[in-house]
């Protein structure tokens, strides 16, 4: 079975930066095909697949402006009182 | 009710209580802004360009949207101007030096370390603060060019094609690079995350 799946370049090292790509574009229907199976068949690359989801929803609330306040977030009252001022006084 | 704005349109620019902005909107325009560019100085510039250009503009400001809305609109602009001068300086060729792909497979094709399940469904797992601060972390241990090329596409949501054409990188090399940055970032939360809980 692995022999065949290699011959077909449809291994676990063929599928995973496939999975990827379709994350971001549509892919030639050769690889789409190509992960389609592999994934139908292999459980561990469908951790993968939710994997890459997680990731990617975790990252689009990260970037929200009403995204939660994260560590080393905020200005300094520093950077703030020299925001003001230069807000007052530009240049 | 949201807050009530801090200038009425027919307020001049020297009647505007700045200060009121800064301490109203800045934590969380800062914030926005370190997010995709890391690098905390670049990121307070930025805030702070916002608010001149938000002044020197605000006889524009229709109330139409809200004030916040209004200076994310801006601030977005700023931040894209940002990333716009960085290209001048940034290559995104791939180079023997770059993060390699931390994920590693057997001769037959495959996982020397496979993949685990992290009974996890993406939407849940937006709703969990800690778990967003982490991949946070994760995403600031990736180099420059891996963390802007994910940051364009996941956070900021540009195809593949506007980032090849704006940032002059090669499609291979956004596969590859996107590829590698999620594996990294996988890795990461795996052992920041996963192995804790």
């Amino acid at each position: 079975m692995q022999f065949i799946l290699k011959w077909f370049r449809m291994t676990c090292r063929d599928t995973s930066p496939i999975i990827s790509e379709m994350m971001d574009h549509r892919v030639s229907s050769g690889k789409y095909w190509r992960a389609k199976i592999h994934l139908a068949m292999c459980k561990v690359c469908q951790h993968y697949k939710v994997q890459l989801e997680v990731l990617a929803r975790l990252a689009r609330e990260l970037g929200r402006e009403d995204s939660p306040p994260q560590p080393e977030g905020t200005l300094s009252p520093e950077a703030k009182t020299r925001i003001k001022n230069n807000l007052k006084h530009p240049g | 009710m949201p807050p009530p704005t801090i200038f009425r349109r027919e307020m001049s620019k020297e009647n505007l209580d700045s200060d009121l902005w800064v301490d109203r909107y800045g934590d969380t325009m800062y914030r926005y802004t370190l997010v995709r560019v890391r690098d905390a100085d670049a990121a307070e510039e930025i805030v702070q360009s916002t608010f001149v250009a938000a002044l020197e503009a605000s006889k524009s400001f229709k109330g139409q949207s809200s004030e916040k809305s209004w200076l994310f609109g801006i601030l977005k602009h700023k931040i894209f101007d940002h990333f716009r001068r960085t290209k001048r300086y940034r290559s995104f060729d791939l180079l023997p030096g770059d993060d390699p792909d931390p994920l590693a497979y057997h001769p037959d094709g495959q996982w020397k370390q496979a993949p685990r399940d992290w009974r996890l469904d993406p939407e849940k797992a937006a709703e969990n603060t800690q778990l967003i601060a982490t991949l946070n972390g994760c995403m600031n241990r990736l180099s420059g060019k891996f963390r802007q090329v994910f940051v364009l596409k996941e956070i900021e949501g540009l195809s593949s094609k506007e980032i090849c054409n704006e940032f002059n990188v090669k499609p291979t090399n956004l596969w590859v690079i996107m590829h590698r940055a999620r594996n990294q970032l996988k890795k990461c939360l795996d052992v920041h995350w996963f192995n804790k809980t």
